[in-house]
C-alpha cells in the first residue's frame, strides 16, 4: 500500500487512461491511488478482530470492489481536538473538560501526535499537531471560557489540521452548546467533510435538535455522536472514543469501475457474516 | 463602536409582557382610586410638584440625582404622575375643560410585529376640588397653549424617563405587590444561547412614550396644530433610544413598534426596526426562547426565524423606497434575501451597495457577497468578495474561513496555512472580526445620536 493517506482520490496515475474524454463520465480504468477506509467492526458490542482484506466486501458507488490491505491497530494515530470554550463551559465543565483531555492525552502511545484547537466565537489553534503531548496538555489547563459557541466554525479549523501523510487522523469535538456565532454554513462545512480523511466523533452535552451539525457530520465521516448526561462523564467518553477508534481496521482498495469525480457512496460489509460495521459514508473525488 | 475583541457581553433581550389592552389603565385608575383613601390630595399633588422639579433639574444624559430620585418611585407612583401631567396639558391646552380622560394602552402585542389599537375606552380621571385647583395653577404657570412649555415639559419628562431606563441600575424590589402589565418590562437575560435569567422593572420606555404621545407641534402661522410624528426631538428619541438599546443587544419589541407606529415612513426608524427583527431570527434568541420559562401570561413578542426574517425584509424595502441610498439597509436587505435564500437577489443588493467608504461596511457587504456568490456556485468571485474583506480587517477569521472552505487546487494549502496561521494568534485586538458584534453594529452611532437628542431638549426644542 502506498504510504499517502488518501480517502479521496486525488490523481490517477502516470500512464492511466479515461475510457471517455469527459471526466463526468470517466471511470477509472487503471490502477488508481488507493482509497482509505477507517471501517469499526462489532458483534453485539465486540469488537471482531483478526479479520482480512477477503473478509470485507466494499461497493463504490454499488460497483464492487477489492480490497488490496487491511490493518489494525499498527498505524499512529493524530487526535485533534476541537473543544467548545464558550462562556457556557465554564466552573465545573471547565474541570471536567480538562481532566478528560489529560485523561485522552495519557493514553496516547508514544507514536501518536495530537493537536488543540479551542472555539467560542474565536476559534483559537493551540497546539499543532505534535508528539509532545504534554505541551498540549498544558495548553488545555490555560483556557479560560468566554463568549458565545461557533460550533462549525471551529470544526471546520480542526479538519484543517488533518496531515497529508502520516497517521490516521481522528477528531474530538465536545460542544455543550448551540452554535450562535459561526460565520460558515453547516452545510457547507459537510460538503467539506465529504472531501476530508478525518473520522469524527462528537460528545455533546445538549439534546438532539442541538446536536444536529454534529450527527451529520460524525455520520459523513464515519464517527460517532455521544451524548453525555453530565460533563463528569466526559473523561469516560473520551477515552472510549480512542479505544473505539484504535480497534477500527483500515480497509484500503483502489477503486475500479466508477466515475472519477463526484460523490462516491460507500457500502462496507462482511463476506457471510453478519456484524455491526461503522465507516464513512462515502468520499468526494474531484472538484 | 462597541466590538470588544476578544470578550463578548452577555446579550440581553427583553419585552414587555402584555397581558391585555385595558389592563395597564384599568389598573391605574384603580390604583389611583384606592390611593385617595389612604393620601392626601397634597401628596399627590406634592408628587406631581416634585415630578415636575426633577424633570427641570434633571442634565439629560446624566446619572443625576432627578434619576436616582424618580428611579426610587413604585410604578404606582409614576403613573398617577403621568395621568397628572396629562391632565395639566390638556389644561394648558384648553383652561376650561373639566372632563380629564386618560387613553388605554394603544400598544399591545397580540403576535411579533403587529400592534392593535385600544378596545378600551378613555378612562375617566376625577380630582378633588383642591387637586383641580391644584392642577389649574400649574397648568397657568406653564403659559398659555401656544408658549409650547408643556410640550417641553413632555419632551424633558420623556428624557428624564429614558435616562432612567438607559443609565439607572435596576431595582426590582420597587415592583414589589404592583403587578399591572404595561407599567413593567420583563426582560429575558442570556448567555450563548442560553437563558439566565428573567428581570422586570418598571417600563420607563412607556412612560416616555405616553409623554410624548401628547406632543404638539404649533405652527408659527397659526395652522392646524400637528402631533408628536411632526416633531424632529420626539423622532431622535425614538431613534436614538432604538441605537442604543441596539448597541446593547436590549431589544424591548414594543418600544420599537411604538416607535414605528408613530413614525412609519421615516427611513431611520424602518431600518431600526428591520435591524431588531433581523437580530431576532439570530440562533441566540431564538435558542434562548425556546428553551426559557416564561411566566403565566407573560408574552415575548418573538416569531419565528422565518417570521422575523420576514418582516426584517419588509422593512428594510421599505427603509429602501424611502431612502434609496441608506447603504447600510440596502445591505442588511441583502442578507436578510440571502438568508431568506434568495440568492440571486441578494447578490444584486449586496453589489449595489458595494460603492460604500464606511470600512465596517464594506467588510459586511464583501463579507455576505462572499457568501452569496458561493451560495450561487461563483466561487472565483466569492473568493475574491472573501478576499475584499479579509483586506479591510486582518485579523477577522470569517473571510479566512470562507476563503478556506472555498480554495482548491494549489491555492487549498495556501488558504489552510493562512487560516491556521490566522488562529494561532494570539487572541487580542489585531483578532477582531466585526461579524460578530453585527447585532449591535446597527446602534454604533448610539452615543453620537443622544449627544444630539440630548442638546435639542437642552434647547428646549
Amino acid at each position: 500500500m502506498t504510504t499517502r493517506h488518501a480517502v479521496v482520490v486525488v490523481s490517477i496515475l502516470a500512464g492511466s487512461t479515461l475510457q471517455s474524454a469527459s471526466s463526468q463520465q470517466a471511470t477509472f480504468s487503471t490502477k488508481l491511488e488507493a482509497v482509505r477506509v477507517d471501517v469499526l467492526v462489532t458483534d453485539r458490542g465486540d469488537v471482531v478482530r483478526d479479520l482480512k482484506p477477503a473478509d470485507f466486501e466494499i461497493r463504490d458507488n454499488g460497483v464492487p470492489q477489492t480490497v488490496d490491505l487491511v490493518s489494525f491497530q499498527q498505524i499512529p494515530l493524530n487526535v485533534i481536538l476541537a473543544l467548545d470554550v464558550s462562556a457556557s463551559v465554564s466552573g465545573d465543565r471547565l474541570d471536567d473538560l480538562q481532566k478528560a483531555g489529560r485523561a485522552l492525552l495519557g493514553r496516547l502511545a508514544r507514536e501518536d501526535k495530537a493537536a488543540l484547537i479551542t472555539f467560542s466565537h474565536i476559534v483559537t489553534l493551540r497546539e499543532r499537531l505534535t508528539s509532545d503531548v504534554a505541551r498540549v496538555g498544558d495548553s488545555l489547563n490555560d483556557v479560560r471560557p468566554e463568549g458565545d459557541t461557533g460550533l462549525v466554525d471551529g470544526t471546520h479549523a480542526a479538519m484543517m489540521l488533518e496531515e497529508a501523510d502520516g497517521g490516521r487522523n481522528l477528531l474530538i469535538v465536545f460542544s455543550d452548546g448551540l452554535d450562535t456565532s459561526s460565520w460558515l454554513d453547516p452545510g457547507r462545512v459537510l460538503e467539506s467533510a465529504r472531501r476530508s480523511e478525518v473520522v469524527v466523533y462528537g460528545a455533546a452535552s445538549r439534546g438532539a435538535e442541538d446536536s444536529e451539525f454534529l450527527e451529520d457530520l460524525t455520520r459523513l465521516t464515519g464517527g460517532g455522536l455521544l451524548k453525555i448526561q453530565s460533563t463528569k462523564d466526559l473523561s469516560a467518553t473520551f477515552l472510549r472514543i480512542l479505544d473505539e477508534f484504535r480497534n477500527r481496521y483500515l480497509v484500503s482498495y483502489s477503486p475500479a469501475g466508477v466515475a472519477r469525480d463526484g460523490w462516491h457512496r460507500l457500502d462496507v460489509r462482511l463476506k457471510g457474516r453478519r456484524a455491526t460495521i461503522k465507516a464513512r459514508a462515502g468520499y468526494q473525488a474531484g472538484q | 463602536m462597541r466590538f470588544a475583541g476578544s470578550s463578548r457581553a452577555a446579550t440581553i433581550v427583553c419585552l414587555t409582557a402584555c397581558l391585555g389592552a385595558s389592563v395597564w389603565i384599568d389598573r391605574v385608575a384603580t390604583v389611583s382610586a384606592q390611593s385617595r383613601s389612604s393620601e392626601t390630595p397634597l401628596s399627590r399633588i406634592d408628587r406631581l410638584r416634585a415630578w415636575i422639579a426633577a424633570v427641570n433639574a434633571h442634565e439629560p444624559g446624566f446619572l443625576d440625582e432627578p434619576v436616582e430620585q424618580i428611579n426610587r418611585w413604585s410604578a404606582a407612583d409614576l403613573q398617577r404622575v403621568w395621568i397628572d401631567v396629562w391632565s395639566v396639558v390638556s389644561l394648558v391646552r384648553d383652561p376650561g375643560v373639566r372632563l380629564f380622560l386618560v387613553p388605554a394602552g394603544r400598544t399591545v402585542v397580540r403576535r411579533p410585529g403587529t400592534l392593535t389599537p385600544p378596545s378600551a375606552k378613555p378612562i375617566q380621571v376625577t380630582y378633588s376640588g383642591s387637586e383641580l385647583k391644584a392642577l389649574i395653577e400649574f397648568a397657568a404657570s406653564l403659559g398659555g397653549p401656544r408658549s409650547g412649555r408643556e410640550t417641553q415639559l413632555l419632551k424633558r419628562g420623556a428624557m428624564l424617563h429614558a435616562d432612567i431606563a438607559m443609565l439607572a441600575p435596576l431595582d426590582p424590589r420597587r415592583l414589589r405587590g404592583y403587578s399591572s402589565a404595561g407599567a413593567q418590562r420583563y426582560r429575558l437575560n442570556m448567555n450563548d444561547g442560553r437563558p439566565t435569567g428573567l428581570d422586570s422593572e418598571i417600563n420607563h420606555w412607556e412612560l416616555g412614550r405616553r409623554l410624548l404621545d401628547r406632543v404638539r407641534v404649533v405652527d408659527a402661522k397659526g395652522g392646524v396644530p400637528r402631533g408628536p410624528e411632526a416633531d424632529e426631538t420626539v423622532r431622535l428619541w425614538y431613534i436614538a433610544t432604538f441605537t442604543h438599546l441596539e448597541s446593547i443587544g436590549d431589544l424591548d419589541v414594543p418600544h420599537f413598534d411604538y416607535g414605528l407606529e408613530v413614525f412609519p415612513k421615516d427611513p431611520d426608524i424602518l431600518l431600526l426596526n428591520g435591524a431588531m427583527h433581523e437580530s431576532m431570527a439570530g440562533a441566540r434568541r431564538q435558542r434562548a426562547f425556546r428553551s426559557a420559562s416564561i411566566p403565566a401570561g407573560v408574552i415575548f413578542a418573538i416569531g419565528s426565524r422565518s417570521d422575523e426574517l420576514a418582516q426584517a425584509e419588509r422593512l428594510y424595502r421599505r427603509a429602501l423606497e424611502a431612502a434609496p441610498d441608506l447603504v447600510e439597509a440596502r445591505i442588511r436587505y441583502g442578507r436578510v434575501l440571502g438568508e431568506r435564500g434568495r440568492h440571486q437577489e441578494a447578490a444584486m443588493e449586496l453589489q449595489k451597495a458595494a460603492g460604500t467608504r464606511s470600512p465596517l461596511l464594506q467588510y459586511y457587504c464583501a463579507l455576505f457577497l462572499g457568501a452569496e456568490l458561493e451560495a450561487l456556485g461563483r466561487n472565483d468571485e466569492a473568493v475574491r468578495a472573501y478576499e475584499r474583506a479579509a483586506g479591510l480587517y486582518p485579523g477577522a477569521q470569517s473571510p479566512r474561513l470562507g476563503i478556506n472552505r472555498l480554495a482548491a487546487g494549489s491555492q487549498r494549502a495556501v488558504a489552510r496555512e493562512a487560516l491556521l496561521s490566522l488562529v494561532a494568534q494570539p487572541v487580542d485586538d489585531t483578532r477582531i472580526d466585526p461579524w460578530w458584534a453585527y447585532d449591535e453594529s446597527i446602534g454604533r452611532g448610539a452615543d453620537v445620536v443622544l449627544n444630539t437628542l440630548h442638546n435639542l431638549v437642552r434647547a428646549g426644542r
